[in-house]
């Protein structure tokens, strides 16, 4: 807790913190996972979009609890809650309001978000173990409303999500059609990530993402300097549950039918998971990890139906213990290997080692 | 010269033809090989796979291969997207498995889009063959296993009363109510009921409740595994079985969990559309090839049958239909459909797509050290009488 606030030990910020200067045009590499993301979409045979969409809404996910837990240093292992309050909002939206997906997707993301906050207003006065077992309680509440709430939610059968419509309907462009293939929902995943990388990369680059490392790393110092501490993180953490409830909504237009699990507490773990396996606080640690998770689980659980858990439990166990700092640690250490000119986020953690 | 070059080009389109004929027929199975319910997927399998050691891996040269998929526990979205991977991907022709309800309404809208004919091997709830006009079942529905035992404990059983404890989820309030409904049409009386919610684990209090009622017969039905095999020791435990109270069940006392509930269990009488021991030759095959590929202790149960009996389906009608059959074909062929199962004779109703069976009552004894269920009375062919009841629900 009381650890000096030094940037050696503030990872991955090296950009000057203020104005439209974090914004400056990028290094190339910026562009590969976005590249690998549009090549998928062109390259893949009919039947792995899907995949690629679960990818797509795992990163999402996963950069919200990076936001969170990596940047805001908010421990919780209750974030499927707000995945599936979206999931859930864009599902009944589809069958009792408007077939507009976006529409949907807006409103589950603005409901994610204020539950979020209002339940973060609660949570957020404490720290440690105490938050830790908040979040695990409202995680429950969640899923135990949805499992009650059958006439809306379906209970255990799950809710069936009709196919919603045209993604650019509602401006009166029907081209992008959600097919039985999902390249239409790829594409839309894909987009929506993009929207909210952005915006997650503008803010852990502000004075705000700055003054919440600040506060992860020594929360009384911050108070002393005058930082409103606890809007702060109030404020963090609803974006972060937004976030989560976009990924949720997402997944609810793509699969089309929302089921208990997406409130469970095992998917608030699977998610901690991939955030830990990418590394955390590097926003492309959730490309890395949820991409890696996703396709290991799909490549197992083809290969052996019957003991896949124990090819993933397997290769979890080796990454955490050998992969110091995650797959964006391996990369890197590759990176350094080749002696490269490290740019953007890799130099940072290379500085701070 | 022409001749030898005729007999070549012969030669040439037989081997064309017999290349071209020999297809891969692929069948998707999503089913729970992980998790609490993982028994259910490994009955299926050792099933399926008991099926193509006896029939062959082949259909007229044509491989039948199947895909396994584990969907985990009760996951909706999981089954899904699981069934979307199957018909895109793995290109599968055929969808079976499903243990749970859940699950197998999951997939309703995505078979009916892609014609692919789902074979449900266990999933129990009446509604769901409704759902899509691809689903046919090979299992059984809760009201269609238990129908004939109420009217028979108030007639033929001599049991004028009875309590009845169900399990508080779908399908034991669809258990509560045709027994209830049947016990009192024969002229029984229920002199108690209570539903016993999911998570409880102490059932002293129930059963105590059910002791000093007076009835002459408590009904329990809960899902099979280890609640059940404790609520059934704490009935003689309690004293009711002393007491001379019947104990009457369903899937409770199959013959798998027999050795766990003990000696206890002796006298239990339960109505069930598969016995283990009966002696239909489908039955005796059925369960030497379980021991002879799994060893002495392999048991099957309603899992196996069910499995058993969709995978004769589907070999059947690629028999008669060849391994490039259409979805609609397969439906129309299942429609009507009747055959010998390990269980005994089975129809598959020619409307609902769902199965007509008999359903047998039995007692579970010791024979030569092992407790086992034997038959004492058998019924005729029962329909779902949840779909009779309610023709038009959808």
């Amino acid at each position: 807790m009381n650890q000096p606030i030094t940037p050696a030990s503030t990872p991955q910020l090296n950009l000057p913190a203020s104005g439209l200067t974090a914004l400056r045009p990028v290094d190339a590499w910026h562009l590969a996972p976005w590249i690998i993301a549009l090549a998928f979409y062109f390259l893949v045979p009919p039947g792995f979009h899907t995949l690629g969409t679960n990818v797509l809404v795992m990163i999402l996910f996963t950069l919200s609890l990076d936001l969170a837990l990596g940047f805001a240093g908010i421990i919780t292992l209750g974030h499927a809650a707000f995945f599936g309050v979206g999931a859930y909002a864009a599902g009944v939206m589809v069958s009792k309001l408007t077939p507009d997906p976006i529409m949907g997707l807006l409103l589950a993301t603005a409901l994610a978000g204020v539950l979020g906050a209002l339940t973060g207003m609660l949570i957020l006065h404490t720290q440690g173990v105490a938050m830790f077992m908040l979040t695990l309680a409202i995680a429950s509440i969640f899923y135990e409303v949805a499992n009650q709430w059958r006439s809306v939610t379906g209970g255990d059968d799950g809710l069936t999500v009709p196919r919603p419509a045209a993604l650019l309907a509602y401006f009166g462009f029907e081209g992008f059609r959600f097919d039985f293939a999902g390249k239409t929902a790829y594409l839309y995943a894909l987009s929506v990530l993009f929207v909210w990388f952005l915006i997650a990369w503008r803010i852990v680059k502000s004075p705000f993402g700055r003054s919440l490392d600040g506060i992860r790393q020594n929360p009384r110092r911050m108070r002393a300097i005058g930082t409103p501490v606890w809007w702060r993180l109030v404020a963090m953490y609803g974006i972060s549950c937004a976030m989560a409830g976009s990924a949720g909504a997402l997944q609810a237009h793509a699969i089309r039918l929302v089921g208990l699990k997406s409130l469970e507490l095992e998917l608030s773990g699977i998610v901690a998971v991939m955030l830990v396996l990418g590394g955390e606080r590097r926003l492309y640690g959730a490309f890395l990890g949820a991409a890696f998770y996703v396709l290991v689980h799909d490549w197992a659980a083809a290969i052996n139906p019957f003991y896949w858990m124990f090819v993933v439990g397997a290769l979890l166990v080796a990454v955490v213990l050998f992969l110091d700092g995650g797959l964006m640690g391996l990369l890197d250490r590759i990176a350094a290997l080749f002696g490269r000119k490290k740019s953007g986020e890799e130099q940072a953690s290379g500085d701070a080692k | 010269m022409r001749r030898i070059l005729a007999a070549v080009v012969g030669a040439a389109m037989l081997a064309g033809t017999t290349l071209a004929s020999a297809e891969v027929v692929k069948v998707g199975i999503i089913a729970e090989f992980s998790g609490p319910f993982a028994v259910w997927g490994t009955q299926f399998r050792q099933a399926i796979e008991a099926f193509q050691k006896v029939n062959g891996k082949t259909i007229d040269g044509h491989e039948v291969q199947f895909v396994y998929r584990d969907v985990g526990g009760a996951d909706p979205a999981k089954s899904r997207a699981l069934a979307e991977e199957l018909i895109l991907r793995e290109r599968v022709k055929f969808i079976g498995g499903f243990a749970l309800t859940p699950n197998a309404l999951a997939v309703a809208e995505i078979i009916t889009e892609a014609k692919i004919p789902t074979v449900i091997f266990n999933a129990a709830t009446s509604i769901i063959t409704r759902k899509s006009p691809y689903y046919v079942r090979t299992s059984m529905t809760v009201q269609q296993y238990i129908d004939p035992l109420p009217t028979w404990a108030a007639t033929e059983g001599k049991m004028k009363s009875a309590y009845v404890l169900v399990s508080d989820y779908a399908p034991g309030h669809d258990a509560e109510e045709i027994f209830i409904n049947n016990f009192e049409k024969a002229g029984g009386k229920i002199v108690g009921k209570a539903r016993i919610p999911l998570n409880v684990t102490d059932f002293a209090p129930y059963i105590e409740r059910a002791g000093g009622s007076g009835a002459e017969a408590v009904y329990i039905f809960m899902p099979a595994g280890a609640p059940s095999i404790s609520i059934i020791r704490e009935f003689a435990k309690r004293g009711l079985k002393d007491k001379g109270i019947k104990l009457l069940a369903g899937g409770e006392v199959q013959e798998v969990f027999l050795p766990a509930i003990g000696d206890d269990v002796v006298g239990t009488i339960s109505s069930m559309h598969y016995t283990e021991t009966n002696t239909y030759p489908e039955n005796i095959a059925l369960r030497k090839t379980l021991m002879e590929m799994f060893g002495a202790n392999a048991v099957p149960d309603i899992g196996s049958v069910g499995a058993w009996d969709g995978t004769k389906l589907i070999y059947d009608a690629i028999k008669a239909h060849g391994p490039r059959i259409t979805g609609d074909q397969f439906v129309a062929f299942a429609k009507g459909r009747k055959w010998d199962s390990p269980r005994g004779p089975i129809m598959i109703d020619a409307q609902e797509r769902d199965i007509v069976q008999q359903v047998y009552l039995r007692r579970v004894e010791k024979r030569d050290g092992k407790l086992v269920n034997i038959d004492f009375f058998k019924s005729g062919m029962v329909r779902d009488p949840w779909k009779i009841a309610n023709p038009n629900a959808k």
